[in-house]
C-alpha cells in the first residue's frame, strides 16, 4: 500500500512536471520569434527591453513615407542576383524601441508558396541594404515606444525584382 | 507522524493528478469548438498551435481549425507554413475558406493570378451571391487583382 502511494505520488509528480514544463516552453514562445545568434547578427544591434517583442500590426510600427517609400528608397539598390527566378523573398527582423533595425532572417517561397533555399550571402546582403534605411518609427503601447517585428517582402519574376511591400 | 506523512502525500497526489486531468481536459478532451476559440483567443502563442495541431490531429475534417492554425504564420511572413494549412482548410471546405485565400493571395502575396482564380471560383459556387472576402466585395478585389496584373480595361462586367 506504501510503495503504491509512493509510485503514486512519484509518477504523478513527474508528469505534472513535465506537463508544466511544457506549458511553460509553449506559452512563452511565439509564431515568428527570432533569437539572437552571434554567428550572424550584429553585437551592436540591442532589442530594448527584456518584455516579449511585438508585431508591427499591435504597435503600429511604421516607415516615414510607408511601403512606398521603402520601395523607393531600395528600388535602385536591390538586383535578382543569388535569387531564385520567381518566389516571394521574405525579411523579417526587428525595429527596436530607437527605430534601429536588426535580427534579420530570410526566407522564400516559390509560386505555390513552398519554401525554397537562398544562399545566406544573399540574405546577408538584402538585411545590409534594409539596414540602411532610417526613417522607421518604432511602434507603440501606450505612448512607450517599443520593439517590434515587421517584415519586407520581394517579390522576383522571371529573374528580377518586380515588387517591394 | 507517519499518518501524517502519509496524509500529505495523499493530497500532494491528488492534487498532481487533479491538475493534470484538468490540462487534459483543456486540451484534449473539452469539446471542439470551446478548443478552437480559447486557441483562437491567444493566436501565435505556441499553445495556440499545440492546442491547434492536437484539433486538427483529432478532427481532421475541421477546416476552420486548419485555417485559424494559418493565420499567425501568414501574418508574421512564413507564407509557406500559413499556406500549407490554408490550403489545407481549402481543399476542406472551399466555399468556407476560398474567398479568405484569396485575399491572402492578392494583398500578401500579390500573385494578383492566382488570387483572381480563387476570386473566380469562389463565385462561381455562389452564382446568387455576390460574396465579401474578408469583408470587401468580391467584384472590388476581382477588380484589384486585374489591376495587379496590369488589365486596366475591359473587366467592368461584373
Amino acid at each position: 500500500m506504501k510503495s503504491k502511494l509512493n509510485i503514486w505520488l512519484l509518477v504523478s509528480f513527474l508528469i505534472a512536471g513535465m506537463l508544466s514544463l511544457w506549458l511553460y516552453i509553449k506559452l512563452t514562445h511565439y509564431v515568428g520569434d527570432i533569437s539572437y545568434d552571434s554567428a550572424i547578427d550584429s553585437p551592436e544591434f540591442k532589442v530594448c527591453g527584456e518584455y516579449r517583442t511585438s508585431q508591427y500590426y499591435q504597435t503600429g510600427t511604421y516607415y516615414q513615407g510607408g511601403k512606398k517609400a521603402i520601395k523607393k528608397q531600395l528600388w535602385s539598390k536591390v538586383n535578382a542576383d543569388g535569387l531564385p527566378p520567381n518566389g516571394l523573398f521574405t525579411v523579417r527582423f526587428v525595429v527596436n524601441c530607437h527605430g534601429e533595425t536588426g535580427l534579420f532572417r530570410a526566407t522564400m517561397t516559390d509560386p505555390d508558396v513552398k519554401r525554397i533555399e537562398v544562399p545566406q550571402e544573399t540574405s546577408k546582403h538584402f538585411a545590409d541594404l534594409i539596414s540602411g534605411l532610417e526613417g522607421w518609427v518604432p511602434g507603440k503601447i501606450q505612448g512607450e515606444p517599443l520593439d517590434s517585428y515587421i517584415q519586407i517582402v520581394f517579390k522576383v519574376e522571371n529573374g528580377n525584382i518586380t515588387d517591394i511591400f | 507522524m507517519k499518518m501524517f506523512l502519509k496524509i500529505i502525500k495523499i493530497i500532494l497526489a491528488s492534487l498532481f493528478t487533479v491538475y493534470i486531468g484538468l490540462v487534459a481536459y483543456e486540451l484534449v478532451f473539452q469539446p471542439k469548438e470551446k478548443r478552437f476559440n480559447i486557441a483562437a483567443g491567444v493566436q501565435g502563442n505556441g499553445l495556440s498551435q499545440a492546442m491547434f495541431e492536437i484539433l486538427n490531429w483529432q478532427h481532421p475534417k475541421y477546416s476552420e481549425a486548419f485555417f485559424e492554425r494559418s493565420v499567425p504564420f501568414n501574418k508574421n511572413g512564413d507564407y509557406a507554413t500559413g499556406f500549407y494549412y490554408l490550403n489545407h482548410a481549402v481543399e476542406l471546405n472551399p466555399l468556407e475558406h476560398l474567398g479568405y485565400r484569396g485575399y491572402m493571395k492578392l494583398r500578401f502575396l500579390r500573385n494578383y493570378k492566382a488570387a483572381l482564380a480563387d476570386f473566380d471560383r469562389l463565385d462561381a459556387m455562389t452564382p446568387d451571391v455576390v460574396d465579401a472576402p474578408w469583408g470587401e466585395d468580391i467584384d472590388f478585389l476581382r477588380g484589384e487583382a486585374y489591376y495587379g496584373m496590369g488589365k486596366y480595361a475591359g473587366h467592368t462586367l461584373f
